[in-house]
């Protein structure tokens, strides 16, 4: 692992990696795993603005929180464009961080282009909070996750399969490192006619927790999609201990 | 190299089916770059708002020694009139009577040389070294234990000493060394009732073997299916020593303790000092 700036990095396999905070730095004794993929596609053209709106309201709110200290949030973005430099879909805008160091203000923009490597965002979603999970909980750390990946249509452009999602998924539950974690795949329509039955069917390949379907890329949906992101976040945080997931997050929004 | 400190405390079985709260309390701190402190303070379940009691006991006990502690020359008297003076005093500001103030007191203070112990009431003092953890258990007749807050009433201070006349052994200090293959009891110590009530006291050594020093509550001695000397080895297997170490490892036991048992049966509590690893 190497350090720069209080983060570390890792590596999840395959060619994946990610950054986490260090955890000798960290100061509570359990944490939230939030995970945020964004879709930054070509299909996404013309919406980058709403869909950056809608992340910094969400992880913005998670402030009010009475777990804000107990949060590590980590934000990606995928498009194919992204693998001549990281050797696959996925680009990292920032590691696990505590909720208090990050900035909204200095979140990068989207600009849409290329096509969608789906797989690539849901493994190094789920494959990060599973590596990360595994050193925490290794040093007496409580932790459980919940992944929300935010995407337009179904994948057409990966390095990793199928299978490989399937398996980080299984390990999220079945593995036992951490005491939950919820994956959401969530569905937005730009215009693609379709993604809706695709999206449902990549959930039910996959074997993600839920698919949800927002609807049409509205500044208004959009903002909804964002309170909806950031109550799941502080439900999963208010269950840790419980052994379980939030029963309390909705399956609409 | 810097001390690492910790502490943890959490509310036993019997205090949470009763609706009452938790009346132990830990507490630990630098008192100067080089000096920390843990302390550890059970308030008497029959006594009065103990929860508070044993709060008021640990803050009394670091106010006291960031006032009168010195390495060099450890002057336990002063350090205990200093405590006694502070909850004389908030006793009163807050109208609270003696008996909400019975609650145990257990501290260490400790640079890299050496560290000194105080242990008013019972309880368990660790010492961790790289070959073997020590653990002495500190424990009155009758389940009486001294509470520092008899010195604020004499006609109470003469009433536990006579609860006491009888037994020639009112205080029973065990040493057991914990192996990693076995364990075995090295020692038996006694005091009598007026030993006890001078708070016992000592210094040790942290040389380059000792890991770690902490002061438990007497609930570690209460954990469901859970030999007292087995949950002192968990409660002190520290992944690290950063952060909230013991809150964590506190955590981690108490839930693999519940899956055992019923979990800890009485409130418990611990308070750890870890001195970084030194060359030989």
């Amino acid at each position: 692992m190497s350090q720069s700036d209080g983060m570390d990095e890792f590596n999840i396999g395959s060619g994946f990696q990610f950054s986490g905070a260090t955890i000798e730095n960290l100061g509570a004794s359990s944490y939230t795993l939030v995970t945020i993929a964004l879709d930054e596609t070509g299909s996404i053209s013309g919406f980058e603005r709403q869909i950056e709106d809608m992340l910094k309201t969400a992880i913005q709110a998670c402030f009010s929180s009475p777990f804000s200290n107990n949060l590590l949030v980590r934000v990606i973005r995928f498009e194919s464009g992204y693998r001549s430099q990281n050797g696959n879909g996925v680009d990292e805008i920032h590691g696990f961080k505590p909720l208090s160091e990050i900035d909204v203000t200095k979140y990068p923009s989207l600009t849409g282009g290329g096509m969608t490597p789906l797989y690539d965002a849901v493994y190094s979603s789920v494959g990060a909070a599973n590596t990360y999970a595994k050193e925490l909980v290794a040093l007496d750390f409580d932790v459980n996750g919940i992944t929300f990946v935010v995407t337009d249509g179904g994948n057409n452009a990966s390095v990793a399969t199928a299978k490989m999602v399937q398996e980080e998924l299984a390990l999220s539950v079945k593995g036992e490192i951490m005491e939950s974690h919820l994956s959401i795949l969530i569905g937005i329509d730009t215009g693609f006619g379709g993604a809706k039955d695709v999206l449902e069917n990549f959930q039910k390949e996959t074997g993600m927790d839920t698919f949800i379907w927002a609807g049409e890329a509205t500044k208004g949906k959009l903002a909804k999609l964002a309170d909806f992101v950031s109550q799941s976040i502080s439900s999963t945080s208010q269950a840790m201990g419980t052994g379980g997931p939030s029963q309390n997050i909705s399956a609409t929004i | 190299m810097t001390l690492a400190h910790d502490h943890s405390f959490h509310i036993g079985e019997q205090h949470l089916k009763n609706g009452k709260p938790c009346q132990d309390y830990a507490d630990s701190g630098m008192l100067s770059d080089s000096v920390a402190y843990a302390i550890v303070s059970d308030g008497c379940s029959s006594g009065g708002k103990t929860d508070i009691g044993s709060r008021l006991m640990v803050l009394a006990t670091e106010q006291a020694l960031r006032e009168q502690f010195n390495p060099v020359v450890p002057r336990l008297n002063a350090i205990k009139d200093a405590r006694d003076a502070y909850l004389r005093s908030w006793r009163d500001s807050l109208h609270l009577e003696n008996k909400d103030l019975l609650a145990t007191g257990l501290f260490i203070a400790a640079d890299t040389n050496q560290c000194v112990v105080s242990i008013a009431g019972d309880g368990v003092l660790v010492i961790k070294t790289d070959t073997h953890i020590i653990a002495k258990k500190y424990e009155w007749q009758k389940n009486t234990p001294f509470y520092p807050a008899y010195n604020l009433v004499p006609e109470q201070k003469e009433s536990f000493a006579s609860l006491h006349a009888q037994d020639d052994k009112a205080l029973t200090v065990e040493t057991w060394c914990i192996y990693p293959d076995r364990t075995e009891q090295d020692d038996v110590e006694t005091y009598s009732v007026e030993e006890g009530t001078e708070e016992i006291f000592g210094t040790y050594c942290t040389d380059v073997h000792v890991e770690l020093i902490a002061v438990m509550s007497d609930g570690v001695l209460q954990v469901d299916g859970v030999d007292w000397k087995d949950v002192v080895q968990e409660l002190v297997a520290f992944k690290s020593m950063s952060g909230q170490f013991a809150v964590r490892r506190m955590n981690r036991f108490l839930a693999q303790a519940k899956e055992a048992g019923r979990g800890p049966i009485d409130d418990i509590a611990y308070a750890v000092i870890q001195f970084p690893k030194q060359k030989s």
